[in-house]
């Protein structure tokens, strides 16, 4: 644990330093361009969109888990069992940055008593009732980059494809999760909705870890 | 560094050859000590089992022996067993091709002993 | 020092169509500086990074006092693989500080030397907060050598370290080489083109050919089972009689041959009327290996 930390630091805190300080940039424009008083503009849309901005953070560092990082710890003699749990302590810590992060965007407003709007509403939604949600989304998108960054020693073009893919699906999800709350599934589905997320996000997160660990256990530096 | 060694003879060899060389000149006298392996494998820039294998070669031949803890030492005698053993390679070393050159330029066995002479007259100084 | 024998039997591999590896057989005694010298594209580099676990083998065997290396933690501890830096990752720009290398390295290498380490640094006049894409050629290979040094590994393989560096910069690496090998008798294994330099420093060097190592021996014993044979053809094909030609030319009547053979042998050659002349590592490597080069 200790040698995983020790490995993964100098990467570790630039990057979530990186997600904190942009978040923090993000509430301080939009609060200096009038978001709080109502005005829809670029720094509102950056702010309400911020979940969305986190898993593209996340996605990224997880690319260079399974590229840079990977290299290095196998040329140094680590083995590939090592790395793996390593990667996995590290997908457990961004996604729990992350979920941090988006859980604490609705307070400013609340704190601040922001003039309540749609997407207020709908960002509240996906730290509310579907807040679990989240996390989940959040390693199923880790696990994803993770085997992106694998794709990309092969193919640079596959890689890159995947990864607007993934961008892709990223988005579809955050806006699934928020237009559920408005009601838009009203049809009966909306008490499915929950669950069949959730399948469908295990799914991803298990059947990426499954490739993940068996791409890795062959991962060869020549 | 390297390049008081030539690379056409065996290196093992050479630093044989030049610690006998060093011994005949007095560099090192009997009983004083020679370079260990380490120094001469700086010294160099050779692998210190290389300079041992030399260095062994006259620890066989009796020049050279080893006070255990200490280092190699200049055998008494050692100088002597030098020139001997100097003096029964010269045959081979130097006489020998001397001959096969001279047949070679088609000099007689008379010609061949005049340059001797003459060239031992030159050298001792009257 | 607790190390084993690192050894590899019936050791094949091959990209495609391409053998690189063809029933290699190896065996790493401890404390001993071998020299494994090819050919470029002979599959150094290759047989280096599957003898450390790093690349996988099509079959054969690869172990660490007897059991294999593959994801082995307890046998790749005591071996370092110091191989080229790479200036640039397919993500681009290899941006990694020297200085975030060597911690790296000092996490991963339990003997790890960290004052060695900023003496080298001093030496070598390298930033450490500077960047391996910003280095030269010569600065990546002293950043490769440091870390094969200062890792203090039981065995420690070099990969070309040699190239790109001036031959004064190489003459300081075999010092310090000899001189670590001198303190603390680790085993090195040192893959290098660049022959004749390298030849005193090696006690063993062994010659990968073909797929094959095709010669695994104490350098001096090896190189002197060889000479050059020159002077008239007659003579010469007479004085080759009972030993191995690898290769001839012949100029009207001069004939010059590279010879192998065992002492003996050798010293009946020198009775006939020929010149018999002995050849260093690098002559051995070319008659031995620079087969079907010659017009």
């Amino acid at each position: 644990m200790k040698k995983c930390l020790q490995f993964f630091w100098p990467y570790l805190w630039p990057n979530v330093s990186a997600m904190v300080v942009f978040e923090a940039v993000v509430v301080l424009l939009a609060v200096v361009s009038g978001v709080p008083q109502g005005n829809d503009g670029l720094f509102a849309t950056y702010f309400y969109a911020m979940p969305l901005l986190i898993l593209l953070f996340l996605f990224m560092y997880s690319v260079s888990l399974s590229t840079a990082c990977l290299h290095l710890a196998v040329s140094m003699g680590s083995t590939r069992q090592f790395y793996f749990w390593c990667m996995q302590f590290m997908l457990v810590v961004y996604a729990l940055v992350g979920w941090g992060l988006t859980l604490l965007l609705p307070l400013i407003p609340q704190m601040g008593n922001w003039a309540s709007n749609e997407r207020l509403q709908i960002l509240l939604l996906v730290t509310g009732r579907y807040g679990l949600l989240y996390p989940l989304l959040c390693l199923a998108i880790l696990v994803v980059g993770g085997l992106d960054g694998l794709l990309m020693a092969r193919s640079k073009a596959l890689g890159i494809f995947v990864m607007f893919l993934a961008m892709l699906v990223g988005i579809v999800g955050v806006a699934v999760l928020a237009l559920a709350g408005t009601g838009l599934f009203d049809l009966g589905f909306t008490p499915l909705f929950l669950p069949i997320t959730v399948v469908v996000l295990l799914a991803v997160f298990l059947a990426g870890e499954f490739l993940l660990w068996r791409s890795i256990r062959r991962y060869v530096v020549r | 560094m390297r390049g008081a060694l030539g690379d056409q003879a065996l290196i093992y060899l050479q630093i044989a050859r030049m610690l006998e060389d060093d011994i005949l000149r007095g560099v090192y006298r009997e009983e004083e000590q020679v370079p260990s392996t380490n120094e001469l494998s700086r010294c160099y820039n050779i692998n210190p089992a290389t300079a041992a294998k030399g260095i062994n070669l006259l620890v066989a031949d009796g020049i050279l022996y080893k006070r255990r803890g200490i280092g190699m030492f200049v055998s008494p005698g050692g100088v002597e067993k030098v020139r001997e053993k100097r003096k029964a390679a010269f045959c081979q070393g130097y006489i020998q091709p001397m001959i096969e050159e001279g047949r070679s330029l088609g000099l007689t066995g008379e010609e061949l002993l005049t340059m001797v002479r003459k060239a031992i007259g030159e050298g001792e100084p009257s | 020092m607790n190390t084993g024998v690192l050894s590899a039997k019936g050791v094949c591999k091959s990209y495609g169509n391409n053998q690189v590896l063809q029933d290699l057989d190896l065996d790493i005694q401890p404390g001993k500086i071998y020299g494994l010298i090819g050919r470029n594209g002979a599959g150094k580099t290759t047989l280096l990074s599957i003898l450390t676990a790093q690349n996988t083998k099509d079959s054969g065997e690869v172990t660490y006092n007897g059991k294999p290396v593959w994801e082995n933690q307890d046998a790749l501890s005591h071996i370092c693989f110091s191989r080229e830096l790479q200036p640039t990752l397919f993500t681009g720009p290899n941006n990694m500080k020297i200085k975030y290398y060597l911690n790296t390295a000092s996490i991963f290498y339990p003997n790890w030397d960290q004052e060695y380490a900023q003496r080298l640094l001093q030496e070598f006049k390298l930033n450490p907060k500077k960047k391996i894409s910003q280095l030269s050629k010569g600065q990546m290979s002293m950043v490769t050598i440091l870390l094969a040094l200062a890792s203090g590994s039981d065995i420690t393989i070099l990969d070309e370290p040699a190239a790109g560096l001036d031959v004064v910069m190489r003459e300081r690496f075999y010092q310090l080489l000899l001189e670590d090998y001198a303190k603390t008798g680790r085993t090195f294994i040192v893959s290098t083109h660049i022959i004749e330099e390298a030849a005193s420093v090696f006690e063993r060097v062994m010659i990968l050919d073909e797929g094959k190592i095709i010669e695994n021996a104490e350098t001096d014993e090896l190189v002197d089972q060889f000479r050059y044979i020159s002077g008239h053809q007659e003579e010469v094909d007479r004085a080759c009689q009972g030993l191995e030609v690898l290769s001839s030319r012949e100029t009207g009547r001069h004939k010059s041959c590279a010879v192998r053979g065992g002492a003996t042998q050798l010293a009946q050659a020198e009775q006939f009327d020929v010149d018999v002349a002995p050849m260093n590592l690098q002559n051995v490597f070319v008659a031995l290996c620079g087969h079907g080069d010659e017009g």
